[in-house]
């Protein structure tokens, strides 16, 4: 297997200074700081293979960012191997930073007063990439992205979801072998993240990119990740497809069945308690959760006795299973 | 070929870097002019205000420690010349870059960080170059009567000591704004280091003013060669030494000896925050 991200038992440990409240508190830290080490990320293995688009999830302070931050040298780890590439990150040496991408959904590496295209100029040079290459990928990325009309417009006066088509552009332009995303759908409506998600798939099919994601939102996660690894306190929690992740919890499937008249009946009632019913205020759609076995004589037995005028069926999504997963966790 | 590739994108990236700091100053020109002329000149007014009315006390060509009113005010007119061509803001603008984990961008940039602030440094610093040439000339024509205070000769003499001296302080506000990487704010820090230095480099008041004991203790220190020397070789009365040049560059390159350091050590630190 040809990886292209070894780790082994990777820290990184923060210190955290204490403040007790109000004045006292803000007078006495001046002599005396009370600190604790906080493990951020904790005996961290991981193997990611060439060409893999893996999501790390976790909740909010998980250490799913700091992972990121150390992948990319941002930040140095406190112990703990990491080879990226066959480099140590932390190095930054210029053949390394080369070969990867960095997109962070919230900070910006554009330069917000200016055209989008002298940033990309600026790039061309940091990243020594050929005048002919450069305008080749620019005309790729840019049609992909559907950016090509607003080059010449200040990034301040962008949306949201251009300015990130903008950012994701940025750090493709010197072709690199590893792009890291950090949310990089954060804030934008569901076309637009739609959009960024279409273009990664599309991208990443023609260049094989190696794509490390993290995000909150799952259908980011399911509709662009085979591998899945979740991260709990800053330790590895799962570490598999993200088939087998849905499947952690059985293979319950989720159906919606609508009813032409209202469902007074207690007997039929009845039928569905075995299912854990969610009816809604009218009792006209009832949501009930079955398992893979149970699913075709369910919506034969249903279709048959009741006044059906129509009905939905949903996997479990990964976030379902991501919420249950972090309770037992907890 | 190799060397002649490397040396090519590596004045690239200079290049590009220093082109766009001029786009981005000259896109907010008022914001500019405030930020940068807007205090030296206020400054400036107020000395010329203040200067005036006490020598109106005295008669014409009086005297106060060897400076006429002429002489006193042109001190001024070049001590706002002087700041003009060797501080930026370049500090502040690294300390917000930390703060605010901006500077993540730059460290997975294949150019170095303190590469990318000093190409930032050298489009302010030229921009300032020559708005501070126009002021310094249009400010003689008007409240100096036309009486020139520097002649083209002395200008050129006083080209490298400008330089290291904005050198000097471009390494200073460098390493205060580094110290963000411990430190929520260095503002208070960067106030008490400008004020320190504007006042035992004759910022305030000529050094001619000062007790002989207190210039003696301050002559091996690098702050008589912040205003003081380099307006003396404005004025043609200090050209060629070599001394105040070799204290400049030896505290210049004990600062970059303390930026390696604390750099070093500061990375370690760093934690991105924010992003």
């Amino acid at each position: 297997m040809n990886s292209v991200i070894k780790v082994s038992g990777l820290n990184k440990k923060f210190i955290v200074y204490k403040k007790k409240p109000g004045l006292v508190g803000a007078l006495q830290s001046f002599y005396k700081r009370e600190h604790i080490a906080n493990f951020a990320v904790k005996d961290f293995d991981l193997t990611i293979p060439r060409g893999e688009i893996i999501g790390l999830l976790g909740p909010n302070g998980a250490g799913k960012t700091t992972i990121m931050k150390m992948f990319s040298g941002i930040i140095v780890p406190s112990s703990g191997e990491l080879q990226v590439l066959g480099y140590t990150p932390h190095e930054r040496k210029w053949s390394f930073l080369k070969k990867i991408g960095i997109v962070m959904g919230q900070k910006s590496q554009l330069w917000w007063d200016l055209p989008a295209l002298d940033s990309f100029e600026l790039l061309r040079r940091y990243y020594e990439v050929e005048k002919s290459d450069f305008k080749e990928r620019l005309e790729e990325l840019s049609e992909l992205l559907e950016v090509k009309n607003l080059l010449q417009i200040h990034i301040r006066k962008l949306s949201l979801g251009e300015r990130m088509k903008m950012e994701l552009l940025a750090s493709l332009l010197h072709r690199p072998e590893i792009l890291f995303l950090d949310e990089p759908t954060i804030g934008l409506d569901i076309s637009a993240q739609k959009k960024i998600r279409n273009f990664l798939l599309e991208y990443r099919q023609k260049h094989q990119t190696t794509m490390i994601l993290t995000s909150h939102y799952m259908a980011d996660v399911e509709s662009l990740c085979s591998r899945l690894v979740l991260i709990t306190k800053g330790v590895k929690s799962f570490d598999d497809s993200t088939l087998k992740f849905k499947k952690l919890f059985g293979n319950d499937k989720v159906i919606t069945f609508y009813f032409k008249e209202i469902q007074r009946d207690e007997k039929k009632l009845d039928y569905f308690k075995q299912f854990n019913p969610i009816w809604d205020n009218d009792n006209l759609k009832v949501d009930i959760k079955v398992s893979e076995d149970q699913f075709q004589a369910t919506c034969i037995y249903v279709l048959q006795n009741y006044d059906v005028i129509d009905f939905e069926t949903q996997k479990t999504s990964v976030e379902l299973v991501m919420d249950k997963f972090f309770e037992n966790h907890k | 070929m190799k060397i002649t590739n490397k040396i090519y994108w590596e004045t690239a990236k200079w290049w590009q870097t220093i082109k766009l700091t001029w786009i981005n100053v000259l896109i907010y020109k008022l914001n500019f002019i405030l930020v940068v002329i807007g205090p030296a000149l206020g400054v400036y007014l107020i000395q010329y205000n203040l200067w005036s009315t006490i020598y109106s006390n005295y008669p014409a060509n009086h005297l106060i420690l060897g400076f006429t009113l002429e002489g006193m005010l042109s001190y001024y007119l070049l001590i706002f010349f002087v700041k003009f061509m060797t501080i930026t803001i370049n500090g502040i603008d690294l300390s917000e870059e930390i703060r605010l984990g901006k500077m993540s961008s730059y460290l997975v940039y294949p150019f170095y960080f303190w590469e990318v602030h000093i190409a930032k440094f050298l489009g302010r610093i030229s921009i300032q170059f020559f708005i501070g040439t126009i002021s310094l000339f249009i400010l003689q024509y008007f409240l100096l009567k036309g009486n020139s205070v520097i002649t083209f000769e002395n200008f050129m003499f006083a080209l490298p000591v400008l330089g290291l001296v904005a050198i000097f302080w471009f390494l200073i506000n460098f390493l205060i704004g580094l110290l963000s990487l411990w430190l929520d704010q260095t503002w208070t820090l960067r106030v008490i280091v400008n004020i320190i230095a504007n006042f035992l480099s004759g910022g305030i008041l000529p050094l001619e003013f000062f007790p002989s004991y207190l210039r003696n203790a301050i002559t091996y220190t690098p702050f008589p060669y912040l205003y003081n020397y380099p307006i003396s070789v404005l004025r043609g009365e200090n050209s060629g030494q070599l001394i105040p040049n070799l204290i400049i560059i030896f505290y210049a390159f004990i600062l970059a000896l303390l930026i390696k350091f604390v750099w070093s050590r500061g990375m370690k630190e760093y934690t991105a925050s924010g992003m």
